[in-house]
């Protein structure tokens, strides 16, 4: 199969290659590639409706409109922010099958099917995993704190990254086709990134472990001026113990296989009831 | 009241505009809360709510097939109605989930039955080489999710209100207190689920050090968050990033 | 060891695998596919995903069959991925070590009918997947370990 040849973005207006006019179109509409989602094929017609400026532009006959439109028909899922590097390629490749009669288009899917994996893999960690919690962790001590700037930060700290990486993935997609997986690969800067992420999103959730978990324990020792709420002892060993123990051991419980569902049914039972019994 | 449930019906369409816009997080209770606030003329209820429930829901994401709990319907109606009924931030907690639940429910039908219809026609017109007819039952589709879920959850705010009251008057006050209390803890389960997402053995003494950090010293999350990057950029200029053992991969003995 | 074998069309897919890994920690990651196997762009996009710390080993169906039956895997916890129910019965029937297998999802194509969200499946899939079950192999279906399994039943 043979991977795209590098392309520049041009400015000259040529029917065979896509210009900067066709790209910007194309990443304003890669903003809905989610938007008509449903379980049979995903973001496929997302997909599909970010290709068309591109498909329109390379083929002006029904027919290979028709075959191109069906082709980018099929299953499609990666996490949003990263999909139009999959776009960019994809135009790279549509251009390079419009110009050369060998091109085998099924290569085009074939492409698409083997990003789908790696890219979800580190677009799931860097943007659900680490931004939006890192976003989110901020956002909320300042909303806590009454301070209405909070949904503001928010969304610009998250799309700062989003639209920024969305721009670079359409345009050096694009511009570098396939051989863009194999730079990659070979300069292992996806390992570095998957470890930057991880490195970053624990240590904003163990901060947030600390600072956003309240459990408060009313239970005292002892009685009258010498009565010791049990919740200092615990938290006078290593300040915010409890938070990190139950933390903890919810994470424990989901490891052994714990449902979400059952935990956070749990805890509003356990909270319910520990206030009846006095334990909060 | 009607103008109320108009408002409100606009902020849902905006929040389930957000699949088209980017996925930009504009539907996430951190925003929306604030947003019915504004709109009810009570912003620091709906700060305080859509922080609490963003915290709650904060490890929610979908994975595999799982879709979680819809936190746009559950975050507008639960900090409506925690503001209309004066009850506050633990009874949006109370109504986010089970409405969220619901909302959830309706949004499986609607994907299974309605948007595979519009997928199926889509076909139809890429079949035909109808770039036009390809765009709008993709737009379509979302658009009308969009402005179904708004009208739902507008007539949902005029209709549910005296009853949300009612149901919350009667509430015996340790249930109310309990709630307080799962509010405390539920932010753990969200955490608890993203760490689980990020760990592995090498960078887990990350977490315990982000703990430490702001236990000991109290450094905010925007703080750690810095620190983070600039020792991320330390570690790469050390070359401590790459783990040896990833790179034999291919160093097959089968 | 096998510690699951999974049918998905999407083999190594975001936090999907995280998950499973976490769950189980398997020190290496078997992907059974023949058109995999010959494709080099595919097998570096794959690299490219996979959790680190966990050896990755990429071989068609055949070769999987005698790498496991010849007991060079033993020593290795393995998740074994498969892209489809065909590969998924070939190696259950040529390894006595699959004792289950996972259907975790597949693409809806000429054939298949949906028995669920993520799973579609044509009839000659459910009757091999109906034969497995008569062997003593079990089937179930689950997306991620947070979920619960399912058993798979013929409708």
């Amino acid at each position: 199969m043979k991977t795209s040849d590098e392309s520049e973005v041009s400015t000259v207006d040529n029917p065979s290659k896509l210009t900067k006019h066709e790209l910007m179109s194309m990443f304003w509409r890669s903003f809905t590639i989610n938007a008509s989602f449903n379980y049979e094929r995903q973001m496929s017609q997302g997909f599909a409706y970010s290709m068309i400026p591109a498909l329109k532009k390379l083929y002006p006959a029904k027919e290979d409109m028709a075959a191109a439109l069906t082709r980018h028909c099929e299953f499609f899922n990666v996490t949003p922010a990263l999909s139009p590097l999959t776009v960019g390629i994809a135009a790279a490749m549509e251009e390079e099958n419009a110009r050369d009669e060998t091109f085998d288009a099924r290569s085009i899917n074939a492409v698409k099917a083997s990003l789908m994996g790696p890219l979800s893999g580190i677009g799931d960690s860097i943007f659900w995993g680490t931004l939006r919690p890192l976003a989110g962790g901020i956002a909320c001590s300042l909303a806590l704190a009454g301070n209405p700037i909070a949904p503001i930060l928010f969304l610009v700290l998250f799309n700062f990254f989003n639209i920024g990486c969305r721009y670079l993935c359409l345009f050096k997609g694009y511009e570098l086709g396939t051989s863009f997986i194999s730079k990659i690969e070979k300069s292992g800067v996806m390992q570095k990134v998957f470890v930057a992420a991880g490195i970053i999103g624990l240590l904003v959730i163990g901060a947030m472990s600390a600072s956003m978990v309240t459990v408060a324990l009313a239970p005292s020792i002892g009685s009258g001026d010498g009565a010791i709420l049990i919740d200092k002892v615990i938290n006078g060993i290593m300040p915010k113990m409890l938070p990190l123990l139950v933390t903890l051991g919810i994470y424990k419980l989901l490891r052994k296989g714990c449902k979400t569902d059952q935990i956070l049914i749990g805890i509003f039972v356990v909270s319910i009831l520990g206030c009846f019994i006095g334990l909060f | 009241m009607v103008t109320n449930a108009l408002l409100i019906g606009l902020v849902a369409l905006f929040g389930f505009l957000e699949c088209g816009l980017g996925n930009s997080m504009i539907q996430r209770p951190i925003v929306l809360g604030p947003l019915v606030g504004l709109v009810l003329g009570d912003l620091q209820t709906g700060l305080a709510v859509g922080a609490t429930l963003e915290l709650a829901f904060m490890g929610t994401q979908a994975i595999g097939a799982a879709l979680p709990p819809e936190i746009t319907a559950g975050g507008i109606l639960g900090t409506a109605f925690a503001i209309t009924s004066g009850a506050g931030v633990d009874a949006a907690l109370a109504l986010a989930l089970p409405i969220a639940s619901v909302a959830l429910l309706i949004k499986n039908v609607y994907y299974i039955f309605v948007r595979v219809w519009f997928l199926h026609r889509g076909d139809h017109y890429a079949m035909e080489g109808d770039s036009s007819g390809v765009a709008r039952m993709h737009m379509l589709s979302f658009l009308s999710y969009a402005v179904v879920m708004a009208l739902l959850v507008s007539i949902c705010f005029y209709v549910g209100s005296p009853a949300v009251e009612a149901f919350l008057d009667i509430i015996p006050q340790f249930i109310k207190n309990g709630l307080t209390v799962a509010a405390g803890i539920l932010p753990a389960l969200g955490f608890a689920l993203l760490a689980s997402m990020l760990v592995n053995k090498e960078i887990a003494p990350f977490f315990f050090l982000g703990f430490l950090l702001a236990a000991y010293l109290g450094i905010p999350v925007l703080g750690i968050a810095l620190l983070g990057i600039i020792l991320v950029l330390l570690m790469m200029r050390g070359n401590l990033l790459a783990t040896p053992k990833t790179e034999v991969s291919e160093d097959e003995d089968f | 060891m096998i510690a699951l074998l999974r049918v998905d069309h999407r083999l190594l897919h975001g936090q999907v695998v995280f998950l499973w890994c976490a769950t189980l920690s398997p020190d290496c990651i078997l992907i059974a596919s023949d058109d995999v196997a010959r494709d080099e762009l595919r097998k570096t996009t794959l690299r490219l995903g996979k959790p680190s710390g966990t050896k990755l080993v990429i071989k068609g169906v055949q070769e999987s069959i005698d790498a496991i039956n010849s007991g060079v895997t033993d020593k290795y916890r393995m998740i074994v991925l498969v892209a489809n129910v065909q590969d998924a019965t070939a190696l259950a029937k040529g390894c006595s070590q699959v004792k289950e297998i996972d259907l975790g999802g597949t693409k809806p194509s000429k054939g298949t009918h949906p028995i669920s969200k993520m799973i579609n499946l044509s009839d000659e899939d459910e009757s091999n997947l109906e034969g497995l079950q008569e062997q003593g192999i079990r089937v179930f279906t689950q997306s991620v370990p947070n979920e619960k399994p399912v058993e798979y039943k013929r409708r």
